[in-house]
């Protein structure tokens, strides 16, 4: 009984450990995910000057056969030119800022799930020109509704002041209120043809299959193309990755103090069962045993519990990961105020197998060093008393 | 009363049995308590870090300024709200803004800039401003210059010194123009940021918008983010009339609202996961405790004792040491805890790395609520007394002559 008990614990603390970090790493990855998948990309290209000015001439040289050479990537998922501008956006009733990207909808469907946030209408037709889709919060603030025209103003390239009138094909709500307030999407041409651009674009957003590869993608890029802009999503938006930084290092604390509750649990339990059997040691002592190989005794005892107590804590850890990756965790089921946000929340863990081994290590130390203590008063029974216990 | 004393004894005929078992609970109350204090402690700072530098964690401004943010939109500068706000003890610090659009040039380029009039001695106090300066100084009450963010000096080509003009829109549609020396430049971790603010002392800024004594907004920071319901209401009500508009920061920043409540969540199946460690260390500590005394079971019920009774006593004595475990714990927690807030844990690494660069403290600074230490203490003795229930399961199962024999 109590040899099931140990095991059971050092299962159920490697389960812990394991579980942990799986649902640590599918939480940050879905945060990065959301962000990423939304507006940032993983990799940005623009020209240097662009940024601080967006300026209509600030364009990218060749974007075009950039655009071509990157799909061409084995690294690369997805790839959009846009052809960004700033713009006073107006309806019957007021005006805003707003920022244009005109786009290629094939293409930026692909790398943006903006195209499946749509709370009204449709993203964009084959075929309609002038469409123009907004974001919820800025609908509102204009006071228009979907098939409503409004009117977008902005400097063209030669430095006229050009106006266009745009029919709201759809309405998008994302996670984030401020882009829905300050961000528009046109179809590419229709765009490029008011600013008079061509076929030049001020952005390319590049869609990694392995968002990890953004690094060395970036890197490639930069001794591909020198005299471009090119920046990580994490150089694009460094809060993102603070905040996935703190939790990263947070992440191990946490499975210290789940440890060390393990190691009490275990320290607690060999405690009660060398006390329980104080006959049986008292015994072996006074037939002869002497106090090195009780000890020794004792701690392989809990070694050999400890072995036993993996193999079920791995294969808890698998069956439940495997279990939630598909279905995932509801987040939302634990916070009322979560869901009322609208947005799903759910967590799907990701296994690493690379952390198999150290957790496992982590815990087996675990539960051999709260042995120890419990060997050590072991070896402090008297023979003669020892033996009278009942 | 019998049953009572029958527990109190048998606890005390056995001192280490019930220490051991006494301290596996404290022990899991111990965790249960650093690892929530520790979380929440986290978060608080986070957010702390967040609203200081953006809208405050309460913010005072004129009714629909929030989705309409112009400079027509301002309130007149109130002793009495002031007054309010001086007087309320969960009030850390508070300092008004005048903010609008404007065009910063140099002469050879331009950008539209958010001019910030700032009344720095308040200012530094919520925001922590004069420690973001990379270079010059920072502004007093009754300087002449302006501050510029890092990013928006490169960018117009200006230094220390040099003069910017800013051309705007003043209140009631008053054409805004003015000239500045640049006397301090100010980085700021998010690029956007800092690449487009500046700030004027405040009478410059009323100047240069023709607004006379008015404000955009108040920010306000307080001590216990959990009690603003109860501030806002109360600011409020003490200003009715006045047109005034309170907000939260989460009415304001939705967007960190909702990754808090995600990461909130997140805690819950930590929190879960550490209990289910804990749950098992204690329920060990109670198998073992109920095998060593079959012998003693046995004879007690061979003699006649009604199980019923006996397994009642028991679970009398689990649930007393429980209480005294969850009771220590809390207590001995308790000054750990308030160290580690005194002395904040300096974390190093990746964390310190991308801390610093926001300029937050790369620490950990335990939060100590009173709340979560019952909370934690109060669902570990959840935990230990359920537990405990297995006892009276195990005692009804004895057969008394094996019992007697083991």
């Amino acid at each position: 009984m109590r040899s099931i008990v140990v095991i059971a614990a050092v299962a159920i603390g490697l389960f812990a450990g394991m579980f942990m970090m799986a649902f640590f790493m599918g939480f940050v990855n879905q945060e990065i995910d959301a962000a990423v998948e939304t507006t940032l990309s993983h990799v940005q290209i623009h020209n240097p000057a662009f940024p601080d000015d967006k300026g209509v001439s600030f364009t990218i040289d060749n974007g075009l056969a950039i655009v071509d050479q990157l799909r061409k990537d084995i690294n690369v998922k997805a790839v959009s030119g846009r052809v960004i501008t700033s713009a006073m956006i107006s309806s019957s009733s007021t005006a805003a800022g707003v920022e244009v990207h005109g786009i290629v909808p094939a293409d930026e469907k692909n790398i943006s799930d903006i195209s499946q946030d749509m709370s009204e209408g449709v993203y964009f037709t084959e075929g309609k020109k002038n469409e123009i889709v907004i974001g919820k919060k800025l609908a509102e603030k204009l006071g228009v509704r979907l098939h409503s025209k409004i009117v977008l103003t902005f400097q063209s390239k030669s430095g006229d002041l050009t106006a266009g009138s745009f029919r709201i094909a759809g309405i998008f709500r994302s996670r984030n209120s401020g882009f829905d307030e300050s961000t528009v999407f046109t179809r590419f041409d229709d765009l490029a043809l008011l600013l008079g651009t061509g076929t030049s674009m001020h952005e390319i957003a590049v869609l990694l299959k392995d968002g990890k590869m953004a690094g060395p993608v970036a890197n490639e890029l930069k001794h591909l193309y020198p005299t471009l802009l090119i920046q990580t999503w994490q150089e694009l938006s460094p809060e993102i990755a603070l905040i996935t930084g703190i939790f990263d290092q947070l992440m191990y604390i946490i499975i210290g103090i789940i440890l060390l509750a393990l190691m009490f649990g275990i320290i607690n339990t060999m405690l009660m069962a060398v006390l329980e059997r104080q006959r049986e040691f008292g015994m072996l002592m006074a037939i002869g045993m002497n106090k090195r190989r009780v000890f020794f005794m004792v701690l392989m005892e809990s070694v050999m519990l400890t072995c036993a107590g993996i193999p079920p804590g791995i294969l808890l850890t698998i069956g439940t990961v495997e279990y939630l990756a598909k279905h995932g965790i509801d987040l939302s089921s634990f916070s009322k105020a979560l869901s009322q946000f609208g947005f799903s929340n759910i967590v799907y863990p990701q296994l690493q197998t690379n952390m198999f081994l150290p957790i496992t290590v982590m815990t087996g130390i675990t539960a051999i060093l709260s042995a120890i203590y419990p060997a050590i008063k072991a070896l402090q029974f008297k023979p003669a008393e020892a033996i009278r216990k009942i | 009363m019998m049953y009572l004393k029958l527990a109190w004894r048998n606890m005390w005929r056995s001192r280490r049995r019930t220490l051991i078992t006494v301290s596996s609970i404290l022990f899991a109350v111990i965790f249960a308590i650093l690892m929530r204090v520790m979380i929440i402690g986290i978060f608080d700072n986070m957010i702390s870090n967040t609203v200081s530098m953006s809208c405050g964690y309460l913010q005072v401004h004129h009714i629909g300024y929030w989705e309409n943010k112009s400079v027509d939109s301002t309130f007149e500068e109130n002793p009495k709200l002031a007054a309010v706000l001086n007087q309320e003890k969960e009030i850390t610090a508070w300092t008004p803004h005048l903010e609008a659009f404007a065009l910063a040039s140099s002469g050879l380029q331009t950008k539209g800039i958010l001019v910030t009039g700032i009344e720095p001695e308040r200012e530094n106090m919520v925001s922590n401003l004069s420690q973001k300066m990379i270079a010059g100084k920072y502004l007093s009450d009754s300087d002449n210059g302006i501050m510029l963010a890092e990013g928006l000096a490169a960018y117009l080509k200006l230094k220390l010194n040099d003069t910017v003009v800013l051309l705007g829109q003043g209140y009631h549609g008053e054409m805004a123009a003015g000239k500045y020396a640049i006397k301090g430049i100010v980085r700021l971790p998010v690029p956007e940021m800092n690449k487009s603010m500046a700030w004027l002392p405040m009478a410059k800024c009323r100047d240069f918008l023709s607004t006379g004594a008015r404000y955009t907004s108040v920010s306000i920071m307080v001590d216990d983010r959990n009690k603003l319901a109860g501030l806002k209401k109360r600011i409020v009500s003490q200003t009715a009339g006045d047109n005034y508009e309170v907000m939260t920061w989460q009415e304001m920043i939705p967007e960190l609202d909702q990754l808090f409540q995600a990461k909130m969540a997140q805690n819950v199946i930590m929190s879960g996961v550490l209990y289910l460690v804990i749950a098992f260390g204690i329920f060990g500590t109670i198998l073992m405790m109920l095998n060593e005394r079959m012998h003693e079971f046995g004879i007690l019920i061979a003699i006649g004792m009604k199980k019923r009774i006996l397994s009642g006593i028991v679970v009398l004595e689990m649930v007393l040491m429980s209480v005294a475990g969850t009771i220590l714990g809390i207590a001995v927690a308790f000054p750990i805890v308030y160290y580690f807030w005194v002395h904040p844990i300096h974390m190093g690494g990746a964390w310190a790395k991308e801390s610093e660069q926001f300029n937050f403290a790369p620490i950990i600074q335990p939060s100590i609520a009173v709340s979560h230490f019952l909370i934690q203490g109060y669902v570990v003795l959840l935990i230990a007394v359920t537990l405990s229930l297995y006892a009276i399961f195990k005692i009804h199962r004895i057969k008394a002559i094996e019992a007697i024999n083991s």
